[in-house]
């Protein structure tokens, strides 16, 4: 019922999703997050998790929580600005080290990457 | 707070817990596992007063446990027997009026998420719906220790699903302490806090399930799959 | 006070098939009778007859409504104990509020057997030799009280059995429980017996001593007189049963 990685802390998986939400923009800046109970149901997941993941998630200045309101995205756009980054070198990351398990060298991916991004471009410009 | 001290259980032909010691805080899910004849219906039984150790001692929140703990503990059995002649209503109506802590709101509320007519007659329920009756009666009561023993066994997929789903909205983690036992870990596996396995009547491990994945990058099915096998020291 | 009325209320329910069946039991041993009475005899006379005679049968049996009763509603129990025993509830409350509904139970079958009882003595004209409407009701009433007695007594110590062989159940299982259940019963009521037979035991009982109905001295059920001490004894016996009980099921009885 719930796609989490077994092996790996959920609270960790549930905090990427969220930021992956903020960063798609399925989350605006300042909208308030679901409760912790709320959050726990939609996602199937312990409520001590979801709010170790708020927790986590507020040490690193993505949300922000009001007593007695609840917990926001931040509003900080440098914030946003670095979760993107950020996002965008761990997607990097991962597709790199499995390029390179392979046996791709650097030059390859970076042709193989521009390669794609050429054929694809329609497609992705069109959405 | 549950804790039990160098507690056995012997049965007429068997041995059911070997001197198991043990201290569980409020405030988490905790599921026992292990193999069917391992010792977790015991385990729950044990806690609820319902049979008593051999030897040792249980106590919850300090008290000796007889079956008159029930004032602080919520058993949910995993027989499907019931008071035939009942409807769902009634049976809640009385639960109410037997345990002082039985939220009868709360009961109406769990009760209509499970999706439960009220004045269907017990007998004639399917076991999908006795087993959600089961979690309405249970987890309507604010009390500071609720057991579920195989609260998902036999159920389908969709039962299971809301069975879960029922279990997160309503438990009450800033007061109450949770033991689930199940065969299902897949369907329980994000809700718990902690896991408790069971072998041959002996705890042969005691895990917070986040640090398992996060220190030995295990799920619980494989963690369970190679303490059993022998192959990673049993850490308690 | 509400939760004993709800579990009492449950208890009434729990045990309507018993009272239902021992209801049509009774019509139907009444009719059965006044049947056979009218075939054997010439007419509606003996029929009559027949149904006196069953119903002071079927008074004299209450003695062992309530063990019934009982029997009935702890076996239906048994597959239930994860229900019924965990409740906060101390064992003389979970129990009483059985006993209380098998007497309410009892009451409306004894009641129906005494008024038919009397409805033939009345329509055969038929009082017992030296007796006034008067005292055949006092004296019944007082049979009728004695009949209580004895049915909430056996009941009793069913109950302590029941809940002696429920606390070895487990761990012995079902055979041996039995017979170490049956021995134990057989060596009480057998130690008792010997008890009774002792002078200390009729220094302890006798006193009291007020004159018994003639109907049951007629039939030598009585010879004479009855003394109160007896009355305690069996009072006494009766709450060390119950407190026995309502021990073993609070600290010792195994789901």
């Amino acid at each position: 019922m719930t796609d989490f990685d077994s092996a790996t802390p959920i609270y960790l998986q549930l905090a990427e999703r969220i930021q992956r939400q903020i960063v798609r923009g399925d989350l605006k800046p300042g909208e308030k997050l679901p409760s912790v109970r709320d959050m726990g149901v939609q996602s199937g997941v312990n409520p001590n998790t979801v709010q170790r993941t708020y927790r986590e998630l507020e040490a690193m200045g993505i949300v922000e929580t009001r007593r007695g309101q609840g917990t926001f995205v931040s509003e900080n756009p440098e914030v946003l600005q670095t979760l993107r980054e950020s996002l965008k070198r761990a997607e990097i990351s991962r597709f790199v080290e499995g390029m390179k398990a392979m046996g791709f060298s650097d030059a390859e991916i970076i042709a193989g990457l521009k390669d794609h991004l050429t054929e694809a471009e329609g497609r992705y410009e069109d959405d | 707070m549950i804790k039990f001290e160098h507690v056995g259980k012997r049965y007429l032909k068997k041995v059911a817990l070997k001197d198991i010691n043990l201290e569980l805080k409020p405030g988490k899910i905790v599921g026992l596992i292990g193999e069917n004849g391992s010792g977790k219906s015991t385990t729950l039984k044990l806690i609820a007063g319902l049979i008593q150790p051999t030897s040792g001692v249980v106590t919850v929140n300090g008290r000796r446990v007889t079956r008159r703990i029930s004032e602080h503990v919520a058993y949910l059995s995993e027989l499907d027997e019931f008071y035939g002649f009942f409807t769902v209503g009634e049976m809640i109506a009385f639960f109410a009026s037997q345990y002082p802590d039985f939220n009868r709101e709360k009961a109406e509320e769990i009760r209509r998420f499970m999706k439960l007519a009220p004045d269907s007659k017990i007998k004639n329920l399917s076991k999908g719906n006795r087993g959600r009756l089961k979690i309405v009666l249970t987890l309507a009561r604010e009390v500071p220790v609720v057991l579920m023993d195989e609260p998902l066994s036999g159920l389908d997929p969709m039962v299971r699903d809301a069975i879960v789903k029922g279990l997160i909205s309503f438990i009450d983690l800033e007061r109450q302490i949770v033991l689930i036992t199940t065969h299902e870990i897949k369907e329980v596996e994000t809700i718990l806090d902690e896991v408790l396995l069971i072998k041959g009547g002996e705890i042969i491990g005691h895990k917070n399930v986040e640090e398992l994945r996060d220190r030995e990058n295990l799920g619980l099915v494989e963690w369970m799959t190679k303490v059993y096998a022998g192959d990673c020291p049993p850490t308690v | 006070m509400n939760t004993w009325w709800q579990l009492s209320k449950k208890e009434f329910r729990l045990g309507l098939p018993a009272f239902l069946f021992t209801l049509i039991g009774l019509v139907a041993v009444l009719t059965l009778a006044f049947y056979l009475g009218t075939r054997a005899g010439s007419g509606d006379h003996e029929g009559l007859q027949a149904v006196k005679a069953a119903s002071l049968l079927l008074i004299t049996a209450h003695v062992l409504y309530l063990l019934c009763y009982m029997v009935y509603s702890l076996q239906s129990e048994r597959k239930k104990l994860h229900l019924w025993l965990a409740s906060p509830l101390p064992g003389s409350v979970l129990l009483s509020a059985k006993l209380a509904n098998g007497l309410l139970a009892m009451t409306v079958t004894l009641s129906i057997s005494s008024a038919v009882g009397l409805i033939t003595t009345a329509l055969l004209h038929d009082l017992p030799k030296g007796y006034t409407w008067g005292t055949l009701i006092a004296n019944g009433g007082f049979i009728i009280l004695n009949i209580y007695l004895m049915s909430i007594f056996f009941a009793l110590c069913f109950v302590f059995f029941w809940m002696i062989y429920r606390m070895l159940l487990r761990r012995l299982g079902g055979i041996t429980s039995g017979v170490i259940t049956g021995l134990f019963a057989w060596l009480l009521s057998y130690l008792t017996n010997l008890f009774e037979k002792t002078e200390l035991y009729h220094a302890i009982v006798r006193w009291g001593k007020i004159s018994s109905p003639s109907i049951l001295n007629q039939t030598g059920i009585s010879s004479g007189h009855i003394y109160l001490g007896v009355y305690i004894w069996y009072t006494g016996i009766a709450v060390v049963l119950f407190a026995a009980s309502c021990w073993i099921l609070d600290k010792k009885v195994e789901v």
